[in-house]
C-alpha cells in the first residue's frame, strides 16, 4: 500500500476540521408540517434548494398527521419548543396566535411578504399565507363516462353507498366547507345568518354516504373503485390523478369552490429566530412557491411565482374564471362559529346516515 | 438456665406503639422505583388531565379560567348521555358475545388431553401476536362491500346486493369480539384451573345430568375466571379506539373515540379531559362491581 504523504494527510485533516467547524456553526431548525406526500414534495421542492442556497442553515421537516396535531405539540412544548416553524391551517393558526404559541415576525425581515396575495393575510406576521388549495369533487373515471359538473351529484340517489364524505371525528375543516356549499345549494348564501338549509341538504344526502372516515383516504378509495364520488382537495387530488394513472379525476363544480389557506408561523420561544425568518422568507419567495406548485399543485401565494402552463391548468385557483367563482369564506370568523358549524354534523347529519 | 420473657427489662421490650413508629425502610425502598414510575407516568398526567377538565375552552382556544361548566355540559347534554349509554351498551354486548364464543373453547381446552392442550392453547392466544390494527384492517377487507363474506353470500345467491357489514356498529362489534377473544379465553382458562374434574364425576355418579353438572358444578367454580374475563373485556371494549375508528366508518361515536375527536379534531381539550375523567370513573365502577362479584363467589 502506498504510504500517505505528509501533505495529503494534512489536507485530509484540514477538510475534517473544516467540516466539523462548519457543522458546529450550522444552525439546525425544525419545521413541522403535514406528513406524507406533502412532506416528501416540500423537502424536495423547497427545503433542499434552501439548504443549497444557505449551507449555514440545516432544516429538518417533522411530519405530523394534521394541523391539530401541530397545535397539540406546540401546546405541550410551549416553554421549550422542539420545533421552530410550523406549516398548518389558517383557522388553527388563529388559535395558536390567541394562545401565544407563535411569534409575530417582523415583516421587514421577510421582504417576500409584500409579494403575497391578500387572501389569508389576516394574521399578518403571525401566519403569512404559504399555499392555497381548493376544495372540490373527486370521481372515479370509469363510473362517470360523463364527468359530473355540479355539487348536486352528491345528492344523486343512483350513487347510494358509493359516495364518501370525509368528516373525520364528526367533522373538520372539510365538513365546514361542505356546509357552506350545501347552504348555498339550499338557497342561503350567508352562513353567518343560518346554516339550516345546508344542514337539511346534508341530512338528505347522509343515507347515500358509504363512510365518513375513509381509510386510508377518500382518494385511494375512489381511485380503486370502492367509491365513485367523494370530496377532497385539489393538490392531493392531482397527486392521486398521477398515481392512479387517471382512474381518479377531480372537478371544480360550476357553483364554485372553497379555498383553504395553509400558513407558516414562527414558533414562540424558539432560540433560532434569525434562521427561522430566513427560511420563512425563502419559503414565501417566488422560486420556492413555483417549485412547490409544480411538485404538488398547491396554488402559490406569491403573485410573482411563475408556474408552467401545464401545471396552471391543474390548479383551479390559477384559472381566472374559476378563481372568480370561489365561494368567499371568512376563516377568522369561522374560528368563532366553528362549534356551531360542526355540532349539526355529529348530532343530525351523520346520525341520519346510520 | 431458661430465661423467661418476663425477666427481660421492660425498657428493652418493643411496645406496639414503638413497632408502629419504625419506618419500614426496606419495603419502601423496594417499592420506590415503581412508585416513582407510577407518579410520573400515571398520577401526574391524570392530575394534569383533571386540571384541564376544569379549564374553560372557547372556540378551541385554551384559557386559564377555571370552571365546572365542562362537567355540567357533559352531564346535562342528551347527546353525551346517550353516548355514555351507547358505549356501556356496546361494551356489554361485546363482553357477552366474547364470553359466549370463548367459554366453549376454554372448556374444551380444559378437557382435552395434555398432549394437545398446549398446542391448542397457543393457537387460541396466537392472534395476540398480530397487532389489533392489522387484524382490524383484515376485517375491513373481509366485511367490505367487495369483501370475501359479501362475495360469498352473493355468489351463493343468498343475497342480491352486498350487506352492510362494515362502517357501522355491527362491524365494530364483530371486530371487537374477535380482538378480545384471546383475553377472555386466557381468563377463563385460568378460571378452569380451579375446576377439579373429580367433582363433576362425583355429581354424575349421583345422577346429575350434563346440563345440571354444568349449571351446578362447572359454572359456579369457573365464575371467578368469567368475572375476570368480563372485567377485562368490558374495560378494553369501552376504551377501545382503533377498532371503532376503522370499522365504524365515522358513524359510531363512543367515549374513547370522542376523547380523540375532541382533543385532536375539534381541539376542545377541556371537554376531552372531562370525558376522560368520566371514563376513569366508569372504570372504577367496573372494578368495584368486579371486586364485589369475586368476593361473593370466593
Amino acid at each position: 500500500m502506498k504510504p500517505l504523504s505528509l501533505s495529503s494527510t494534512a489536507f485530509g485533516a484540514t477538510l475534517l476540521v473544516t467540516g466539523a467547524i462548519q457543522g458546529a456553526n450550522a444552525t439546525d431548525i425544525t419545521v413541522m408540517g403535514y406528513r406524507g406526500a406533502f412532506q416528501d414534495n416540500y423537502v424536495k421542492a423547497v427545503i433542499e434548494p434552501f439548504q443549497a442556497a444557505h449551507p449555514d442553515i440545516k432544516v429538518t421537516f417533522y411530519g405530523v398527521q394534521n394541523a391539530a396535531t401541530s397545535l397539540g405539540l406546540m401546546r405541550a412544548q410551549k416553554d421549550a419548543p422542539q420545533t421552530d416553524a410550523v406549516i398548518y391551517d389558517l383557522s388553527v393558526a388563529k388559535i395558536a396566535r390567541d394562545e401565544g404559541l407563535v411569534r409575530e415576525i417582523d415583516l421587514s425581515r421577510i421582504p417576500n411578504y409584500a409579494s403575497l396575495s391578500d387572501v389569508g393575510k389576516e394574521l399578518g406576521g403571525f401566519a403569512p399565507p404559504l399555499t392555497y388549495d381548493t376544495y372540490l369533487m373527486l370521481y372515479n373515471k370509469a363510473a362517470f363516462p360523463v364527468p359530473p359538473t355540479s355539487w348536486t351529484a352528491l345528492w344523486d340517489k343512483s350513487q347510494a353507498g358509493k359516495i364518501i364524505i370525509p368528516a373525520q371525528g364528526g367533522g373538520d375543516i372539510q365538513a365546514i366547507a361542505l356546509t357552506v356549499i350545501a347552504n348555498r345549494l339550499g338557497g342561503e348564501d350567508d352562513y353567518t345568518k343560518t346554516i339550516e338549509p345546508g344542514v337539511d341538504k346534508l341530512v338528505e344526502m347522509a343515507p347515500l354516504v358509504q363512510t365518513w372516515e375513509p381509510k386510508p383516504d377518500a382518494y385511494t378509495l375512489v381511485a380503486n373503485g370502492t367509491a365513485n364520488l367523494a370530496v377532497g382537495y385539489n393538490a392531493r387530488g392531482q397527486y392521486f390523478v398521477d398515481q392512479s394513472e387517471g382512474r381518479l379525476q377531480t372537478v371544480a363544480p360550476a357553483e364554485g369552490t372553497v379555498t383553504q389557506v395553509n400558513v407558516i408561523s414562527a414558533v414562540a420561544n424558539s432560540k433560532k429566530q434569525e434562521a427561522v425568518d430566513t427560511f420563512i422568507d425563502y419559503a414565501l419567495g417566488a422560486e420556492a412557491q413555483a417549485n412547490f406548485a409544480e411538485a404538488m399543485y398547491y396554488a402559490p401565494t406569491n403573485t410573482k411565482a411563475e408556474v408552467a402552463d401545464a401545471v396552471r391548468g391543474r390548479i383551479p385557483l390559477m384559472d381566472p374564471e374559476r378563481r372568480a367563482s370561489q365561494i368567499p369564506v371568512d376563516w377568522m370568523r369561522m374560528g368563532e362559529i366553528r362549534d356551531d358549524m360542526l355540532k349539526p354534523w355529529r348530532r343530525q347529519i351523520i346520525p341520519a346516515g346510520r | 438456665m431458661a430465661v423467661s420473657e418476663t425477666s427481660l427489662p421492660l425498657a428493652d421490650a418493643p411496645t406496639a406503639t414503638a413497632r408502629a413508629k419504625v419506618f419500614p425502610v426496606v419495603p419502601v425502598a423496594l417499592l420506590a422505583p415503581m412508585m416513582l414510575v407510577n407518579l410520573i407516568a400515571f398520577i401526574l398526567p391524570v392530575a394534569q388531565l383533571v386540571r384541564i377538565s376544569f379549564l374553560e375552552g372557547s372556540g378551541g382556544v385554551l384559557t386559564d379560567t377555571t370552571t365546572i361548566g365542562n362537567y355540567v355540559d357533559f352531564l346535562t347534554d342528551a347527546y353525551y348521555l346517550s353516548m355514555i349509554w351507547n358505549s356501556v351498551l356496546l361494551a356489554f354486548v361485546v363482553t357477552v358475545l366474547t364470553l359466549l364464543c370463548a367459554y366453549p373453547i376454554a372448556m374444551f381446552l380444559h378437557t382435552v388431553s395434555p398432549r394437545w392442550r398446549n398446542l391448542l392453547f397457543v393457537m387460541t392466544i396466537s392472534p395476540l401476536l398480530v397487532s389489533s390494527v392489522v387484524r382490524t384492517y383484515g376485517w375491513m377487507v373481509l366485511l367490505g362491500d367487495q369483501g370475501l363474506v359479501n362475495n360469498m353470500l352473493v355468489g351463493m345467491g343468498l343475497i342480491a346486493s352486498p350487506l352492510r357489514l362494515v362502517n357501522n356498529t355491527l362491524g365494530v362489534v364483530i371486530g371487537l369480539v374477535e380482538i378480545l377473544m384471546p383475553y377472555m379465553a386466557l381468563s377463563l382458562i385460568a378460571g378452569f384451573g380451579r375446576l377439579d374434574a373429580s367433582l363433576s364425576e362425583a355429581a354424575a355418579s349421583l345422577g346429575a345430568g350434563r346440563l345440571s353438572r354444568f349449571r351446578r358444578v362447572t359454572l359456579p367454580l369457573t365464575l371467578p375466571g368469567v368475572a375476570l374475563g368480563c372485567l377485562l373485556c368490558f374495560v378494553l371494549s369501552i376504551s377501545s379506539f382503533i377498532t371503532p375508528k376503522l370499522l365504524g366508518g365515522g358513524r359510531v361515536f363512543l367515549l374513547a373515540t370522542e376523547i380523540y375527536d375532541q382533543a385532536v379534531i375539534q381541539l376542545e381539550w377541556p371537554l376531552a379531559a372531562t370525558i376522560s375523567v368520566a371514563v376513569l370513573v366508569l372504570f372504577g365502577f367496573a372494578l368495584a362491581v368486579y371486586s364485589n362479584v369475586v368476593r361473593r363467589f370466593d
